[in-house]
């Protein structure tokens, strides 16, 4: 494996440049059309019009630094998972170990951790569940891309608008109206490893503002054999067979008519375990985790006047887990365990939002939240034996007010505070102020200062299979500064560099009970990220965007001062839009380099470098759409850290260190629309 | 996995793609419909105070990139447009006839747009809503075709009349 091997970004980079620089070449050729001037107006009305991309002012206007991707993003770039879309956003990288994905924002996030300080919404209502806080960017998220409008992504903290777990960033997936559909589709696609998927939507709106819009999809990968050299012996050769296997299937349907919306959801990913973790005999075909999210909401919105906007809603999203876990031999003693936890949640909310007051646009809500199942078992299933059984439910209330007050044309200062009732994590609020002056016309700066916090999961508070409970667990806290300078001379055009600073307190590790000599999660960690992160996007006027970003930062324990493991220096994100090749073929290409990082057991993995490219074209009068993607295009050799939890059964266990990742990989889609 | 070769093969052709296929016509871009658009029904309105110059403004961040200077001297009727780009909304009501308000201004559009009736200014926006929050004539989109929404009451505050040959044409009058 090509560990600890530094590459010079340069090579990929000049690559990468030479694509732009083949983009901006086709722009220039752009032709004029007829003077438009002259035509009647009759003419002007029925002429199609290609809509210019804009930059909206929303984004400048934010109280942070927002990244929003839109459908036909994700429909130019051909992605497929919302880890694919958070891959492209400033700041972030995303690591894989065969089963979840893991985010890193600014530098912080464990492999591991299953994304418990990162806050995913559907349409603005909490997926991350109550017993693990887990964020599901992989394939167990359960909506997909093809229903979504837009993703936004806001780093740093969340909690005063969001509460619990909106601690390094915020990912608020927004679905798709009925009638943006226009009828069916059809999408099949191939991918690498047998791939294969289908998919079906269906979305129609009235005249008289009722949508329906449906979805269904199932995709089956067998995935590929994998080695780990860690695990190299005699019996196994250190070969996973059949065991990156990667199945789910989704459902999806809203309704919404006159300020009334009703959205149901279901998604259900089998996922093959070929690491061993946890202690498991390797390569046995046996081990599998299943992640399965179920959610459905009534919402309701009225413009009551022109200053007053309410909204209210309820919902109820459930979640299961389950994994099979092989500790032995197969043929001896113990056939397995099996782990299992379920979540279940049913809230209320409501929120207003006035601007009646001039120079103020108020928003206020409160939230109820009853956790009524929050449950995790562990069990051998042969000779049966119960290992945990442990139940907590809790309820949750919170409350926030939220100001953006104009002072004058070049002032805007936005704060808000909510507090948060938790029946296990009791009380906290947690503020945030954002700054912002306009000075002539072009240039805005800002400057931001918030809170969050994250309730320990019922996880780390009670599960007692491995080590000893601590139910008394206090919230992690974080404080963030940022300072934010933006030039954004037109509708298509935007530069931002941005000074941040993040520090953390009460963070939850694993320590050695001294009586007992258990492990016991305590609040013992802090740790602080400093860095810079500079961004600029150009949407051309022949419809060609140019898109880049880099950031130079570094994530200490402050503790023991140690560069936090999975947490890279340095990243550089490229990527263009070519304009469109003419009526039918959209070209999109993408270039991502991620520093060197330390890994868990101490060692590192080396930076790196990736290409991905994509081809859109449309045939039979956009009736039919082929998507055809090339990911990793130079075949780049890399590695992402492992976690503690990656070790086998053997005496002693031996540890993954670092876990290889995909090399060149295809990805072909048919859509057929009726 | 596929042979690096055709990777390469793969990534040369996206290289090549776009001057050949540059050759095919497009259609028309959405600012360069809309200068023209707004050229046009300009032809067809009666502007109070104008004298030689009509100055069509543009107030916040420009969204027509070079579309609008095609339209820089092209006559109305006796007078000549001219593209004006004031820094405030007080200095584009002293000095313009026509005021487009750009999206970034959109906070302000009730605001801006009544001073601009008590003005007689014709004013232009394409903001979702613009029209209903006392805009002249809203700019709108419609299945990628232009479309536009009258404010009748606003426009007779202002003295802008526009002509019933055009009116039949909106989308919607308020």
């Amino acid at each position: 494996m090509l560990l600890n091997k530094e590459t010079s970004p340069s090579r990929h980079l000049s690559r990468a440049l030479g694509l732009l620089a083949a983009g901006l070449q086709a722009g220039a050729l752009a032709q004029q059309g007829p003077d438009l001037n002259a035509l009647p107006l009759e003419q002007l009305l029925n002429l199609e019009v290609v809509t210019a991309s804009k930059i909206p002012q929303k984004i400048s206007e934010a109280p942070s630094s927002v990244t929003v991707i839109t459908a036909e993003d994700i429909r130019l770039r051909g992605y497929r998972t919302l880890t694919d879309v958070l891959q492209s956003v400033p700041g972030m990288t995303v690591s894989y170990d065969r089963n979840y994905n893991y985010a890193n924002i600014r530098g912080l996030g464990n492999p591991g951790d299953l994304n418990t300080r990162l806050l995913i919404l559907i349409d603005g209502r909490r997926l991350n569940d109550v017993v693990y806080d887990q964020g599901a960017i992989g394939t167990e998220f359960p909506i997909d891309l093809a229903l979504i409008d837009r993703v936004e992504f806001v780093p740093g903290p969340g909690s005063a608008i969001y509460g619990s777990s909106a601690f390094f960033g915020v990912v608020n997936v927004i679905t798709k109206s009925g009638a943006a559909l226009k009828g069916q589709t059809i999408t099949v696609g191939r991918f690498t490893g047998r791939g294969r998927e289908v998919r079906n939507t269906y979305g129609r709106g009235t005249p008289g503002g009722t949508e329906l819009l449906l979805g269904a999809s199932a995709y089956d990968s067998p995935g590929r054999d994998l080695y780990f050299p860690e695990f190299d012996d005699a019996a196994s050769h250190g070969i996973a067979r059949g065991l990156d296997y990667d199945r789910y299937h989704r459902l999806f349907a809203k309704l919404s008519t006159g300020g009334i919306v009703a959205e149901a959801y279901f998604g259900s990913r089998t996922k093959g375990i070929p690491t061993a973790s946890y202690g498991q005999q390797f390569n046995d075909p046996r081990s599998l985790s299943l992640d399965e999210y179920a959610g459905a909401a009534l919402s309701w919105h009225r413009a009551v006047s022109d200053t007053l906007d309410l909204f209210a809603g309820v919902s109820v999203a459930r979640y299961r887990y389950r994994s099979i876990n092989v500790t032995e031999p197969a043929g001896a003693g113990t056939t397995y365990s099996v782990d299992t936890a379920t979540s279940l949640g049913s809230g209320a909310e409501m929120r207003a939002i006035s601007s009646a007051l001039p120079g103020h646009k108020l928003i206020a809500g409160a939230e109820y939240t009853r956790d009524s199942k929050r449950q995790m078992s562990n069990y051998d299933v042969a000779p049966y034996r119960l290992n945990l059984d442990v139940a907590a439910p809790k309820r949750q209330a919170a409350v926030y007010l939220q100001d953006e007050m104009r002072l004058g044309p070049s002032v805007i200062v936005n704060t808000g505070v909510r507090h948060d009732y938790d029946s296990e994590g009791g009380a906290t609020t947690n503020p945030r102020v954002a700054l912002l002056y306009k000075t002539t016309g072009q240039v805005s700066l800002k400057a931001l200062y918030g809170t969050a916090f994250r309730s320990a999961n019922a996880y780390e508070r009670y599960y007692t299979f491995d080590f000893r409970a601590n139910p008394a667990l206090r919230s992690e806290r974080i404080k963030t500064y940022e300072l934010i300078a933006e030039y954004f001379p037109t509708d298509r055009f935007r530069a931002t560099a941005s000074v941040f600073q993040y520090r953390m307190r009460d963070m939850l590790a694993l320590a050695t009970d001294p009586v007992n000599g258990m492990l016991v999660f305590s609040n013992i960690d802090a740790a602080r990220a400093t860095g810079i992160e500079l961004e600029a996007e150009w949407l051309r006027e022949d419809g060609g965007a140019l898109k880049g970003s880099a950031n130079v930062q570094s994530a200490r324990n402050d503790v023991d001062g140690a560069w936090l493991p999975n947490s890279p220096r340095r990243l550089l994100k490229l990527n263009t839009t070519l304009p469109p090749l003419g009526d039918h073929l959209r070209a999109y290409a993408e270039y991502r380099f991620t520093s060197r990082r330390r890994t868990v057991q101490g060692g590192e993995v080396g930076g790196f470098g990736v290409v991905d490219l994509n081809l859109v074209g449309t045939l039979a009068g956009s009736h039919v759409e082929l998507s055809a993607g090339v990911l990793n295009v130079f075949a780049r050799r890399y590695a992402d850290s492992a976690s503690e939890e990656h070790y086998d059964n053997s005496t002693p266990p031996r540890r993954l260190d670092a876990i290889r990742q995909d090399g060149r990989t295809l990805r072909l889609m048919a859509m057929v629309r009726f | 996995m596929m042979p690096p070769s055709l990777a390469r093969f793969l990534l040369r052709g996206c290289l090549l793609l776009p001057a050949a296929a540059q050759a095919q016509a497009q259609a028309a871009d959405e600012y360069a419909a809309k200068a023209a658009f707004i050229y046009n029904i300009v032809q067809f309105s009666t502007l109070p105070n104008m004298n030689g110059v009509v100055r069509l403004c543009v107030l916040g961040r420009d969204p027509f990139g070079g579309a609008l200077a095609t339209l820089e001297g092209r006559p109305l009727g006796n007078a000549r447009l001219s593209i004006v780009y004031p820094r405030s909304g007080p200095e584009a009501l002293m000095q313009c006839h026509i005021l487009y308000i750009s999206a970034s201004e959109a906070d302000d559009m009730p605001a801006l747009a009544d001073s601009a009736r008590a003005a007689g200014v014709l004013t232009i926006a394409d903001t979702r809503g613009a029209a209903r929050k006392g805009v002249m004539l809203e700019l709108v989109l419609d299945d990628r075709r232009i479309a536009f929404e009258f404010n009748g009451a606003a426009a007779r505050g202002a003295g802008v009349v526009l002509s019933s040959k055009v009116l039949r044409l909106a989308r919607a009058i308020y």
